[in-house]
């Protein structure tokens, strides 16, 4: 079966969007939960992007590990089988949408720009890590 | 204030409004960057066109973000469809780590450095730029939020 690249696309939009909704769902549930907590003065910690990213790292590393051992390239360029498309529609649309590196980013930066140091290089510290980490428990648990 | 973080913000509500918003932008974001990687597919060797989306999704939410801060606001429901839904879908994190934990562990580190480098500089710039346009020009001295140079994490 091969696939039509407008198909590729659709396929993986979808999932980017369905990724994007599961990011903003976490990023406004962790919002509220520090504003709660601390009132409106202090900014929050973006822990629900952090989870976010972290989440789509651990699925990546899962999946991408999984298609590997079982010789499933998700070459954009040779995509031809659904099983491929299944993984592409899972790393690059889900794993995609999900993660960030806009608001990652423009958070850290604003942290920094409103004094607020400590939060904004641990917030990327934190994100490098917990990323990574999550990736690799995500290879071994395929493996 | 022009520099104070984002989240300063009242927290956003989850309305059906936001969530349709955020849902038709990560649709568009992630199509983007899908249609993007099949035109100038990411060599062997370096994911340089994941590179470019990140600077560019970045700068563009940079530059947003200070506008949105200094002009009369646009509805929250734009605002989470641009920023969090096309913005936040468009660029990506995990595929960086899924290159870094598949490459060479220097080209992996590399990429790190330049990705996180490139995006908070592209990001800082914007979003100066835009304060500093914002002010009417004021001269950089009297501007409260001046990034110091070579002081960016």
């Amino acid at each position: 079966m091969n696939i039509p690249p407008l198909g590729v696309v659709l396929a993986v939009a979808v999932a980017g969007a369905f990724g994007a909704v599961l990011r903003y769902a976490l990023d406004i549930t962790f919002n509220a939960a520090a504003h709660r907590r601390a009132g409106s003065t202090a900014p929050a910690f973006p822990w629900g992007i952090l989870a976010a990213n972290t989440l789509a790292c651990l699925l990546v590393g899962w999946v991408a590990s999984w298609a590997t051992a079982r010789g499933i390239s998700m070459d954009l360029a040779t995509l031809q089988e659904s099983p491929a498309l299944v993984v592409a529609v899972l790393i690059i649309g889900l794993g995609g949408g999900l993660s960030t590196m806009s608001t990652f980013i423009i958070g850290a930066v604003s942290l920094w720009r409103g004094r607020h140091r400590a939060k904004a290089l641990s917030y990327i510290g934190l994100t490098i890590g917990a990323g990574l980490a999550a990736g690799y428990l995500g290879t071994l648990l395929a493996g | 204030m022009a520099g104070s973080p984002v989240h300063c913000s009242a927290a956003p509500r989850s309305t059906g409004q936001n969530f349709a918003a955020v849902a038709v932008g990560g649709f568009c974001g992630a199509a983007l960057r899908v249609g993007l990687g099949m035109w100038f597919p990411d060599g062997p060797g370096f994911p340089s066109t994941t590179l470019g989306i990140n600077v560019a999704g970045t700068a563009a939410l940079g530059a947003l973000t200070s506008h949105w801060k200094l002009s009369r606001r646009p509805p929250e429901w734009l605002r989470a469809g641009i920023g969090t839904g096309f913005l936040g879908a468009f660029t990506t994190f995990s595929t960086l780590i899924l290159f870094v934990l598949g490459a060479e562990r220097g080209l992996g580190l590399l990429d790190v450095v330049l990705s996180l480098g490139l995006c908070v500089a592209a990001g800082w710039a914007a979003m100066a730029l835009v304060d500093h346009l914002g002010d009417g020009g004021r001269p950089s001295g009297q501007h409260p939020d001046r990034p110091e140079p070579g002081s960016g994490p």
